[in-house]
Order: structure tokens, then sequence, then C-alpha cells
């Protein structure tokens, strides 16, 4: 390693300096050269500080996460866009993968309160981009997780998100699983299979 | 090799890769991690502990922060905080940060590490690929046309 002249930056440096910079600074670098681009890219894990989660009550509280400040204090960094109404505060978090975020808040109906309707966002915090999925409604909703098939990963086809989301009701116990396949419209439900417990 | 100080501190000593050397106390040279397992492996017994990837000039910075980050507390941290920003600002330049991040890294000195880090991402925050390129003399390998194959392919992630 020469040390006098730091023309060479080792990725594993790169990768340090890159996990805290703000957003903006991200988008503005990602096409800098290719080895910045593949750090930079959907691989990029999110830094695993800046998933703070906590459980309040019954349900799950982002703290800090995803948005858009990496550096500085992140707590209480709240993402203002336009799709989360109500604030982040009243979103669950249910997963995190491949630099994509999944939120989801349940919404409570006055007629029937048994039954929610489930809005699901899926989050790019490296754009800062939301995009909401159609809604659906069920009973007693869970969102399990939210991951994605590697099997359908093979370039350049892009991966497939998966989210699960089962049915706790005791007598009719369901897992159904979605299917997000981007390059036709963003939710798919491609498998819906009721799972008998 | 080891001797023994006075007031019973083991010494260790270190030799950087232009050969200089410098005697610390074992408590100082242990908040690398490097150096620590190669003390807790008997490495340090047999004379000096070469480091082959780090500079006299960069060594004595290393252990500069290392003596300050161990003689302190946690209660302290205040003053610790000031004297890491005095620390990365007398560093002076990006040149002399990443020769100090490439060293904190081999060495594996956690907080050091993170502090120029942090130092380094505050500094290209502002800046334009092109600035950044010219820091560490980095080539844009995208052609124009790749770049825009991978804007495509990218579209998925909402780009």
């Amino acid at each position: 390693m020469a040390a006098t002249n730091s023309s060479y930056l080792p990725p594993e440096i790169v990768e340090e300096i890159l996990a805290l910079l703000p957003i903006d600074s991200i988008q503005r670098f990602r096409f800098l050269s290719k080895s910045w681009f593949s750090l930079l890219a959907i691989k990029f894990e999110l830094p695993k500080k800046l998933l703070r989660c906590r459980r309040e009550g019954d349900q799950f509280l982002f703290d800090a996460v995803v948005l858009p400040e990496y550096s500085g204090d992140v707590k209480d960094t709240v993402y203002t866009g336009p799709e989360l109404q109500g604030g982040i505060r009243s979103y669950a978090f249910v997963g995190s993968c491949n630099g994509l975020v999944c939120l989801q808040r349940k919404k409570q109906f006055f007629y029937a309160k048994c039954t929610k309707e489930l809005e699901m966002l899926v989050l790019n915090p490296v754009t800062g981009i939301c995009r909401k999925l159609p809604e659906r409604r069920h009973y007693y909703p869970y969102v399990y997780g939210f991951g994605y098939d590697s099997a359908s990963d093979a370039p350049p086809s892009p991966p497939d998100f998966l989210s699960g989301i089962g049915h706790h009701h005791h007598a009719h116990p369901l897992l159904m699983l979605f299917h997000l396949s981007l390059s036709r419209p963003l939710i798919n439900y491609k498998l819906n299979i009721p799972l008998r417990l | 090799m080891s001797i023994t100080t006075e007031n019973n501190e083991k010494m260790i000593t270190l030799m950087s890769s232009d050969g200089e050397e410098f005697v610390v106390e074992e408590a100082v040279a242990a908040q690398s991690q490097t150096i620590k397992h190669l003390i807790e492996d008997g490495c340090s017994t047999e004379g000096s502990i070469p480091l082959p990837n780090v500079t006299g000039r960069v060594l004595s910075e290393v252990i500069q922060y290392c003596k300050k980050h161990s003689s302190s507390d946690d209660k302290e941290e205040k003053e610790l905080e000031a004297w890491d920003a005095e620390f990365v600002k007398a560093a002076d330049d990006h040149v002399a940060l990443t020769d100090l991040m490439m060293a904190a890294n081999f060495l594996d000195i956690k907080g050091l590490l993170d502090l120029v880090a942090q130092t380094l991402a505050n500094m290209i925050t502002g800046k334009s690929p092109e600035e950044v390129r010219r820091m560490w003399n980095i080539k844009n390998d995208f052609t124009p046309e790749e770049a825009e194959k991978v804007r495509k392919e990218n579209q998925w992630a909402f780009e």
C-alpha cells in the first residue's frame, strides 16, 4: 500500500465513506465510476444503524431509518414525501432487502372494525422514491416479511420481490404471498396460495 | 521486544514500513485489534512488530490517537470529541486523511476509522462527481452508452 500517495482507494475504504453520505450525494455519485456504481447500486446495504425500529404498543415504529439524511444525527429523521400521509410514525416496518424497504400502514374502518385496509409502500432510500402498492382489504392482516426470490435474480431481469401476508384468525389460518414483478405493474398477485395450516 | 517501565506498564515496539520505531504502552497499541491479536499470539516478544502497510508519519498520528483514547474514560466524552475534531483538522487534506483511514482499516481501530470516514464523507458531500474523481484519481470508466444502459436496467429500483 502506497501510504504517501492515495491515488488508489480500496473498495472497503470507499464503502465506509459512501455509507455516511447524505442521499443527494449518493445520487450524484452513482455514475462516478463502475466500481462506485457497484458499491452504490441496488446491492448497497443500508447501514444497519439507520434501520432503527422500535416496538410501541402492538406495532413497530420507525425511529430513524431510511431516510434522506445518512449523516449527522439520524434519530427521528422523518421522510416527508407526499406518499407518507400521517407521517412515518404511522407506518410499520416490514423489512428491507436489496436496498429497498417495505412499509405498511394499517387503516381502521369505522363501519367494520375487524376489517383493515392494508396500505403498503416500497421505498428506495437511495433515490428517495416511494411507490404505493395497490390497496387491498384483509381481515386481520399481518404482514410478515419482505424479501426477494433469488431464483429469478438472473441478469438482466431484476429480482422479484415477495411479500408474505398472513391471516391470523384461528379458524381460517391463511398465508398469502404477494409477488412484485416490476417489469409489469408493481404488484402482481401471481402467488396467492391460501395455505391451510 | 517487550520491556517494562517503572510503573510496570508493558511496552511494545512498533516498526513502520520505512523502518521507524515507536515504543508505546501495550494498552495504547492494543487499541488496534490487529496489534492486539499479534500480541496475544506472542508476536511482540521477538522484537518489534513490523507494520509494512503504515509509514512512520501515519503511524505517529495513529499512535497519538490511540494514546488519547486509551487514557480517556467515558466521562470525558465531550473533551474527547473536541480532541477528535482537532485531530482530523490537523490531518489537513484528503490525501493525509485517506492514508490515515487506510492505516486505521489495516490496524483495525474502529473509532479512528469511523472518525476519518465521517470527515471524508463530509468533505465530499457537496462536491461534484468530477471533483471527487480528481481527489482520488478515479477514472470514469462508463461510456455514455453503458451509463444509459445501466440507468435503464435499474429502472425497476425506481431510479
